[in-house]
């Protein structure tokens, strides 16, 4: 059995981080809102609570994918305090190799099939 | 709002390490970027505080580690899984029974509803903060003379000046003088409400204008004529223009330039007063020389310096006053000692004892909401026995089981909490209605978001406080014999029978307690509904006029123009006659002058005050007050002539006892010591600051020699007074075009308005009585509809072996109301004890006055029979066959 035929690590990102980071990655590294986040998981019809949301997103800055900050927006005239997020080069890392697994499991599946 | 949102954030601070700061927070704010409105925001910013408290214990029991990355799963695990589920149950059990959960959730929303009006009402006026800076360091500053009977006296000019200039105890000192003024430019002419201050007024509150700025010193006395107007001049009148200030408004005719704009100020401090102006000690008809006499005028409000206590404060200025004393000894207001009032106190306190007997009352209404449906719930739990046996034979532990029937009682509080709310906004619309305009409340009565936390809590301690003791005792352990089936096993324990009467007897002295108190109430209103006021106030019309001090600039002109009116309107149509008077009774406008009698002259400053009112010739006879001796006055009577006066019948029996009193002569006022002045006449005693009081001396003095300052029209007609206004008002426009006619009302709306805070508190009272009364009935009948379900088959077995149904009928009942008789005995002692709450609120009769209790408890004992019987008789129609075979 050669090296290449090594089946790659099972990913260490689930579909909603995966998608998380993917939104964050999509704006080429520039940081998003908490609330556009959020707004941007609906579109999955993922739905979540505002204090589960932050809370997944709190996990995500434990393990270093993203990093957290707060801004100052105005919003109809009021001051809001917005929580924003930026990936990490962890998180681009994760990232990556979740999206590398799938494609080359997929492509292994495919060739067995197809064989 | 946003003291809600500081309470929900000092609560999330609890949150487990930085939860707080990283997911709450951030939750928050994206709620207040949605822009909800009060009661959505407050509602989901607690439901924020629990579900960030829910991911919090979650994320712990999972024990989420950085290495450990799991997709957050709102359904969670572990023990706030165990508690999602216990809810889910508490509320199919709920659902499954909703004829109980109907009645327990109407109870509990009576009680909690009227806690929530009480407290929206104490809220409002004790509780909530006053938009000035440190308001707890602002006092009242008043005179008093207690061995005269004499108290919250006000300041004269040169006593605010000598004590803002001598004392050491205050950061500022400052007074204010409220006054009428005629504002014209804005469509028709109108009178406003408006008060002089000292220029450093607003700067002792520590108010700051929205726009524009407040007077200088150099304003107060000379310089323009400047004012600053209210937030509801600016909103209403000049339509919230941000270029207000600079424009000039008309007042009293002469211009005044617009300087800045106030924001919302407390009603209770300042009511309708839409304008300020300065130069303080003008207050028209008050000479210079009058002012410096000593005549008190000016309210005074000062501001502690920081760290001295009110205490320490009076003291220091009662060494200025003494100082005052010994610099002006023959000043008027010089003897008088120094009264301080917390600002809070002087603005709200007399409705202390009011909202303290309501307070009392929905406390009482909702410990007998809370023993009704803690009943209930012993019932309903007991009954479940077989259920928990189960449970506990499955491994659940009694705590377990405890938790669960008290997710099921706090559900049940929280929901009547709900509906308890939409019970009080209902109620609060209703209020105004009764309360007139007698409640100083700054937006109304609306429920805020601190009552609706306090709701909460209420709901809270409710449901834990009427669910614990059933919880309890439904989950002692004895699954052997619940398991059993029928027997007494499901009848309940002798201590739970005890605990249910004991509660029974508490609902029914709760109840007893306070339908004495609103039957005492009532009859009190009644007495003084009833009370002769000593004037007919029956068709007569009553209105304001200010007559502007451009265009009347001295009493004569005045007192012409009132007689002018007097000729156009007497004999008019329905008018039969017409008057004029500074203050007409019971609407509060009340002068008082010092008086001595000649023969036995005291000095100024010790002389006793009497209510002083200066009225035009026929003011007795529009308002039917009795002749009792002597004359009117009459056009002899002038600024020339002897100075002559007209006593009341009191007065006269207190300062001529067994004499006459016509022809002889008091010192009245303090002008030059007091004016001699000859008595003409004596009239009928009226009761004109209060229903309730009887007045010791009051003096009338004719307008010609003692000018009215600010006049009360008085237009006495054939039919309804009301009826005679367009007349009124046009014999007045054709007379002075530019004179409005203000605050056209009846006498006898004034007579009832005087009365608004005690039918307040008697509607609200008898409100309260009746929900506990229903209460108590919906108690007493339950229980003992409960306890014939249970004893059916005991029933049928005596009236098998022989019992009648007269024998079943006396045994039902008998136990029904052994309880209900121990509750009105103890409801009788409470009353005893309470007596002294309401002593204070009652007029002509005694607070153990027998016939009321007597008549309380035997009306609250005939319902508790009448709800008792329902069940009994039911219980004779036991048919023993179908009861024997039914268990």
């Amino acid at each position: 059995m050669s090296a290449a035929a090594r089946p790659p690590r099972l990913p260490s990102l689930t579909h909603l981080q995966f998608l998380v980071l993917g939104a964050l990655l999509g704006t080429g590294g520039e940081p998003r809102a908490g609330r556009e986040l959020r707004a941007e998981l609906t579109r999955y019809r993922v739905r979540r609570s505002a204090p589960a949301f932050y809370q997944m997103m709190a996990r995500l800055e434990d393990a270093g994918w993203v990093e957290g900050f707060y801004t100052q927006q105005v919003v109809d005239s009021q001051i809001i305090k917005e929580r924003g997020y930026r990936i990490t080069a962890a998180g681009q890392r994760a990232w990556d190799g979740t999206r590398d697994f799938y494609v080359q499991t997929a492509d292994r599946f495919a060739k067995v099939q197809h064989a | 709002m946003r003291s809600l949102a500081g309470w929900v954030q000092r609560v999330a601070r609890w949150l487990p390490g930085d939860t707080c700061a990283r997911v709450f927070e951030p939750s928050l704010e994206d709620l207040r970027a949605r822009r909800l409105g009060r009661i959505r925001f407050a509602v989901a910013a607690i439901a924020i505080l629990a579900e960030s408290f829910r991911v919090a214990a979650g994320a712990r029991l999972r024990g989420d580690q950085p290495h450990r990355q799991r997709e957050i799963d709102s359904r969670g695990a572990g023990a706030m899984d165990t508690v999602a589920q216990d809810a889910r149950y508490a509320t199919r059990m709920l659902t499954k029974n909703p004829g109980f959960t109907a009645v327990a959730v109407l109870a509990l929303a009576l009680g909690i509803g009227a806690n929530a009006v009480i407290f929206t009402l104490i809220y409002g006026l004790f509780l909530r903060p006053m938009p000035y800076a440190d308001p707890e360091r602002l006092v009242r500053v008043y005179g008093e003379a207690p061995e005269r009977g004499l108290s919250r006296l006000g300041s004269s000019q040169p006593k605010f000046e000598h004590l803002r200039d001598n004392q050491q105890v205050f950061d500022g000192f400052a007074s204010s003088l409220g006054l009428v003024f005629s504002l014209s430019g804005f469509g028709d002419v109108t009178q406003i409400f408006g008060a002089r201050v000292t220029c450093n007024y607003f700067d002792v509150i520590g108010v700051r204008p929205l726009l524009g700025r407040t007077f200088r010193p150099e304003e107060e006395q000379h310089g323009p004529s400047l004012a600053l107007v209210g937030y509801s001049f600016w909103v209403n009148r000049l339509h919230s223009d941000r270029a207000a200030v600079g424009r000039t408004i008309s007042l009293d005719g002469a211009p005044y330039e617009i300087i800045g704009v106030l924001p919302p100020l407390p009603v209770a401090d300042f009511g309708r007063t839409e304008v300020f102006l300065t130069r303080p000690f003008d207050l028209p008809g008050l000479t210079p020389e009058n002012r410096a006499r000593g005549v008190t005028f000016l309210r005074v409000t000062a501001r502690l310096k920081a760290g001295v206590t009110i205490e320490q404060a009076r003291a220091g200025l009662a060494v200025a006053l003494d100082a005052y004393r010994r610099a002006y000894p023959d000043k008027a207001d010089s003897t008088w000692g120094p009264s301080l009032v917390p600002l809070r106190e002087d603005l709200t306190g007399n409705f202390r004892p009011a909202m303290l007997t309501l307070l009392a009352a929905v406390a009482l209404v909702l410990l007998i909401a809370c023993s009704n449906v803690a009943n209930l719930l012993t019932a309903r739990f007991v009954g479940r026995r077989r259920e928990i046996a189960l449970r506990g034979a499955l491994g659940a532990g009694r705590a377990q089981i405890v938790r669960l029937f008290l997710f099921e009682s706090v559900l049940l509080s929280l929901v009547g909490a709900g509906v308890g709310i939409a019970f009080a906004q209902v109620g609060l619309r209703t209020l105004p209605f009764i309360a007139d305009a007698n409640l100083p409340l700054d937006d109304g009565a609306t429920v805020s978001a601190q009552v609706l936390g306090f709701t909460v809590l209420i709901a809270l301690a409710t449901g834990f406080l009427m669910g614990v003791y059933p919880a309890v005792q439904a989950a002692r352990p004895s699954p052997g014999d619940a398991l059993k089936d029928g027997g007494r096993a499901s009848t309940g324990a002798r201590g739970q029978h005890r605990v249910r009467n004991l509660l029974l007897a508490g609902q029914v002295a709760l109840s007893l307690v306070l339908l004495v108190g609103a039957a005492l109430l009532v009859s009190s209103f009644t007495r003084l509904q009833r009370q002769e006021p000593g004037f007919d106030p029956r068709h007569v019309l009553s209105a304001t006029l200010v007559l502007p001090a451009a265009k009347y600039p001295t009493p004569d002109h005045q007192y012409r123009f009132y007689q002018q009116v007097i000729d156009a309107l007497q004999g008019n149509g329905p008018i039969r006659l017409v008057s004029f008077v500074q203050g007409l009774p019971l609407t509060g406008a009340n002068s008082r002058a010092p008086y001595a009698r000649a023969d036995a002259p005291v000095p100024l400053n010790e002389r006793p005050l009497g209510l002083a009112r200066s009225v035009m010739p026929g003011y007795f006879a529009t308002l039917g007050i009795p002749f009792i001796a002597g004359r009117d006055f009459s056009a002899r009577d002038t600024r020339d002539s002897t100075p002559v006066m007209i006593i009341s019948r009191n007065t006269a029996r207190t300062l001529f006892p067994n004499e006459d009193p016509l022809g002889r002569r008091l010192f009245t006022g303090s002008q030059g010591g007091g004016i001699l002045t000859e008595i003409v006449g004596v009239v009928g005693d009226v009761r004109s600051v209060s229903l309730a009081q009887d007045n010791d001396v009051e003096m009338y003095r004719p307008a010609s020699q003692r000018p009215i300052n600010l006049a009360q029209m008085a237009v006495r007609t054939d039919g309804e007074g009301l009826a005679a206004l367009n007349t009124v008002r046009a014999a007045i426009h054709s007379l002075d075009p530019e004179l409005p006619l203000n605050q056209p009302t009846t006498l006898e709306a004034l007579t009832d308005a005087s009365l608004g805070q005690r039918k307040l508190l008697m509607a609200l009272l008898a409100t309260f009585a009746l929900l506990a009364v229903s209460l108590a009935t919906v108690g007493i009948y339950s229980v003992v509809a409960y306890l014939v379900g249970q004893r059916t088959a005991e029933i049928g077995i005596r009236i098998a072996l022989g019992a009648n149904r007269r024998d079943v009928l006396r045994l039902v009942t008998w136990q029904g109301l052994q309880p209900v008789a121990v509750g009105l005995g103890a409801g009788l002692a409470g009353v005893a004890a309470l007596g002294r709450l309401l002593a204070s609120q009652l007029y002509g009769i005694s607070a153990l006055d027998p016939a009321t209790l007597a008549m309380a408890t035997v009306g609250l004992g005939v319902v508790a029979i009448a709800a008792t019987l329902a069940p009994a008789r039911r219980a004779t129609k036991v048919d023993p066959i179908i009861a024997l075979r039914a268990d």
